[in-house]
């Protein structure tokens, strides 16, 4: 493995001692000495894919900490599930979280050691913007003040390459978006759903047309991005199993299968294409939905339901099928202790990650419950950062067979 | 092309099924009109469903209306400028159409608020936007009420649509007398207390849309804004340096937040560079970026700012060459482009195309979260996007969703040979000869360009793949210094 990992600064938690009243005394992120610690991802030797909560995923009540008191203070009664109504729990020596009531999957694979839980995770700056958080995460940098390149994290790793083989797909993205984390990179592939195929029309006739459109059109802005992106599209098409007219349908081999929503249609997308062996390096997948502002525990039970369903049979798909893998879940943040009167909760700090993989010691929770005491509380509101999000990848990525 | 917006009609269909209350509505299969894109908020309120007085699947039928005349106006546009200028508008104060509370007034938010001020004044645009039930369901401040405010809308007022996240010195600053300025009453940027602040005073800023507010009181049901004294946070607030006295009036603390917001230097500059990469070049220079900021802060109490603007920098635009300029199309700009170059007789009423134009780019009033669709080349031309503009233009050509057939053989002699054909198309699509792009599609295709073609079919055909090259994908866009001012 030839990764290099500039400048892993240890995150220090500065807890001062100061009441809600005191939130003016607090004083610390200015003079903390800032380096931007670029993340610089290693080759993997099998597939790396990133689930990502877009909106800020209320940590605090996907992994719960129903028995704390300053949760259930912060938090009226409608706004956090019962004890008895939980999917599960987990013992840390300082207290006890129970999952969601929707994510009943995931708590049967972490007791079944296929899933390591990663509370209070996040970014060490202190922003509580949306768009900054994710740029951050995304980018793979430390803060936005001074980016080293135009590159998402997954684009630095791949462009670093000399010339990677032309019958490859190393970055995916399983969305019609292209993720920000593969900025710059003209091979990303960004496509939802390829169930039906993703065949130009008209066939092998019409792909030629737009080929050779691309190769006679040189000068325009778009030729570079259009030439690779139907060269790969033409690629992967070939690689789906067909039936007599177009391509047969993916199916998880595990119990439970893909749903049909986000993120389990990316993921059934990226299955398929781990399956088909194309040398995919990284993946990406969005679920949005997570700013839950108002009216958090309604929507929250769709996204908890749509987002354990998802994993569980990705994670049923690719142990029948042997594949290896590591899968990661994130967000730019978690939301504010205290909810709102909307029966919403605002931006926070610190969040959730978890890790699935082929290669992983499972049932663990990792990192460090910072507690939810006022002292313990980031800015005297929200969950602390305990580890910052390059560390947790890092993490990750040492999951992989030597 | 000449269509009478009021002559439209789309079809309506969905089967029976049954309201809340268990009542049966029918089956519909129908070409309706496309009654409600002048409606009333109160007429539109229904569409949300809270009365469940109209059938669910007809619930989006305001978004739908809306969106089909973009489209037909994409296609009728005088001026590309102007329709650009009004998408940055409606990009820049993004709202998600898909959610039923929002989609449900869109007709009104599009014409009443977008259309309305987009050459008007920022200011006005500002407040109209804040106090519209599109804005305030979609970011929440429907519900804000004092003790713990909802936040939402109060963050992206500063982010996205005023001081922009350039602005934000959250990381460097925990209070406010820190950020350079403050003392003097000029803050540089804003923080995470302005945004808390700034939350409670839009609290009580609501819809009428039946709520109990206790006492066995209800507000009315008209969707209509709503300004409720009891809801809001009538104490003193601080917001970007600048104390607000406790009990100031109705409606004064979120207005004066507007006033703070809308003339911080920071949104002049933020608004601009967000400007010029949309009207100009995907890179603009600072000297253009700084040019407009000047024009913008200088006419900022015009009733006519945005028109004022427009014209500036429509001379910017002049000054800078085509090819630096290019922008790719938006996906309806892309569909108006091919249909008009070739004279397609556009029909629109079965409305199959318009997932068609949906899932080729960001879809109009389609982005999820509210800094709105992104601007640039990378973004909108994804490989699923691509493959879906391709899509759309073979199906406009080749007629595959009804929405007419054209002529390919009109102005060519007799069974003319496939070089006369596309050579004949080149300047309708490209407004310049480009036979090396009809030379490659005949090689591509196994021709010599010498046959003749037979078919009219394979001649649509042809002419469809010519519109899917490169350069088709992107134009820079005409200046035009009338802009905002034809009726």
């Amino acid at each position: 493995m030839t990764s290099h990992y500039m400048d892993r600064r240890q995150f220090l938690k500065i807890s001062l001692a100061t009441s809600l009243l005191g939130i003016s005394e607090l004083t610390f992120s200015q003079n903390v000495k800032k380096s931007n610690s670029i993340f610089v991802a290693p080759q993997t030797a099998h597939p790396f894919i990133v689930v990502f909560l877009r909106g800020g995923a209320d940590g605090l009540s996907i992994l719960s900490p129903l028995n704390d008191e300053n949760f259930t203070a912060a938090r009226p009664p409608e706004m956090r599930f019962s004890i008895d109504s939980s999917g599960g729990k987990v013992e840390l020596p300082q207290t006890t979280l129970y999952w969601h009531p929707e994510a009943a999957p995931l708590a049967s694979l972490f007791t079944q050691k296929k899933l390591i839980a990663w509370p209070a995770l996040g970014i060490l700056d202190e922003t509580r913007s949306h768009f900054e958080a994710q740029e951050i995460m995304e980018r793979g940098v430390s803060f936005l003040n001074l980016l080293p390149d135009d590159l998402g994290w997954m684009a630095r790793q791949i462009i670093g390459k000399d010339q990677f083989q032309k019958n490859s797909v190393p970055l995916f993205a399983g969305n019609n978006n292209s993720p920000r984390s593969m900025q710059g990179a003209h091979r990303a592939i960004a496509v939802r759903d390829i169930q039906n195929g993703i065949a130009l029309p008209n066939g092998i006739r019409g792909f030629n047309a737009v080929s050779a459109l691309c190769n006679a059109d040189p000068n325009s802005v778009s030729a570079p991005w259009m030439r690779d992106h139907f060269s790969n599209l033409d690629f992967i098409n070939q690689t789906l199993t067909r039936g007599a007219t177009k391509p047969m349908p993916y199916e998880s081999s595990g119990i439970t299968p893909y749903p049909n929503n986000d993120p389990g249609i990316g993921l059934r997308s990226i299955a398929r294409l781990i399956d088909a062996n194309v040398g995919l390096q990284y993946a990406w997948v969005d679920q949005s939905g997570w700013d839950t502002h108002e009216n958090q525990p309604g929507r929250l039970n769709g996204q908890v339901k749509n987002l354990s369903t998802s994993l569980a049979a990705f994670a049923g798909d690719m142990e029948i099928k042997k594949l290896p893998y590591t899968l990661v879940v994130m967000t730019e943040f978690g939301r504010r202790l205290r909810s709102n009167r909307s029966n919403g909760t605002d931006h926070g700090h610190g969040s959730l990650g978890l890790i699935l993989g082929s290669n992983i010691p499972g049932g663990k929770v990792m990192g460090q419950w910072p507690g939810l005491n006022t002292e313990a509380l980031d800015r005297g509101v929200d969950l602390a950062v305990t580890t910052d999000y390059q560390k947790f990848l890092n993490q990750a990525f040492s999951y992989q067979k030597a | 092309m000449n269509i009478d917006i009021n002559q439209v009609l789309l079809r309506e269909r969905y089967p029976s099924g049954k309201f809340r209350d268990g009542k049966e509505f029918p089956a519909v299969d129908e070409l309706k009109p496309l009654s409600l894109l002048n409606a009333s908020i109160p007429t539109l309120f229904q569409y949300t469903g809270k009365d469940d007085l109209i059938p669910p699947p007809e619930r989006s039928r305001p978004r739908k209306e809306i969106q089909a005349a973009t489209l037909i106006r994409a296609i009728q546009a005088k001026s590309y400028w102007e329709e650009e200028w009004i998408g940055f508008w409606r990009d820049h104060f993004s709202v998600y159409g898909y959610e039923q509370n929002v989609g449900a007034f869109l007709p009104h938010w599009e014409n009443e608020v977008i259309r309305k001020y987009a050459f008007g004044n920022f200011r006005q645009l500002l407040e109209a936007t804040s106090k519209h039930p599109c804005m305030l369901y979609y970011l929440n401040n429907k519900s804000s009420r004092a003790g713990s405010a909802n936040e939402n809308y109060a963050r992206e007022l500063f982010e996205l649509h005023t001081l922009g996240r350039n602005a934000y010195l959250n990381n460097l600053y925990a209070q406010w007398r820190e950020v350079p300025g403050a003392l003097q009453g000029k803050p540089r940027g804003y923080i995470d207390q302005d945004v808390y602040e700034a939350a409670r005073a839009f609290t009580g800023w609501t819809v009428a849309d039946g709520t109990g507010i206790g006492g066995g009181q209800n507000l009315p049901k008209t969707g209509e804004f709503l300004y409720l004294d009891s809801w809001h946070d009538n104490y003193q607030k601080r917001v970007l340096a600048t104390e607000f006295d406790p009990y100031s009036g109705p409606m004064k603390d979120g207005k004066r937040v507007l006033d703070l917001c809308a003339y911080h230097p920071a949104t002049a500059n933020h608004l601009m560079r967000k400007l010029m990469k949309r009207m100009l070049s995907d890179e603009p220079s600072e000297k253009i970026i700084q040019s407009a900021q000047a024009v913008f802060v200088e006419h900022r109490n015009a009733p006519n700012q945005l028109s004022l603007l427009s014209k500036h920098v429509a001379k910017l635009a002049s000054s800078v060459p085509k090819q630096l300029r290019q922008k790719v199309r938006k996906p309806m700009r892309l569909a108006a482009v091919f249909i008009n170059a070739v004279n397609l007789p556009f029909e629109i009423a079965e409305g199959k195309i318009m997932s068609q134009v949906e899932s080729a780019g960001p879809a109009l009033y389609g982005w999820v979260s509210p800094e709105g669709p992104p601007d640039g080349l990378q973004p909108n031309l994804s490989a699923a996007y691509l493959k879906q503009r391709v899509t759309l233009i073979q199906g406009l050509a080749e007629n595959w969703w009804g929405t007419g057939e054209w002529n390919p053989l009109s102005n060519l002699p007799s069974s003319p040979t496939y070089m006369q054909l596309l050579s004949r198309w080149e300047v309708p699509l490209y407004s310049e000869p480009r036979p090396e792009l009809s030379q490659a599609l005949i090689s591509s295709q196994g021709l010599t360009g010498f046959e003749h073609v037979s078919d009219i079919k394979m001649a649509r055909k042809m002419v469809g793949y010519l519109a899917c090259s490169p350069s088709f994908q992107t134009e820079a866009i005409e200046p035009d210094f009338f802009a905002g001012e034809r009726t």
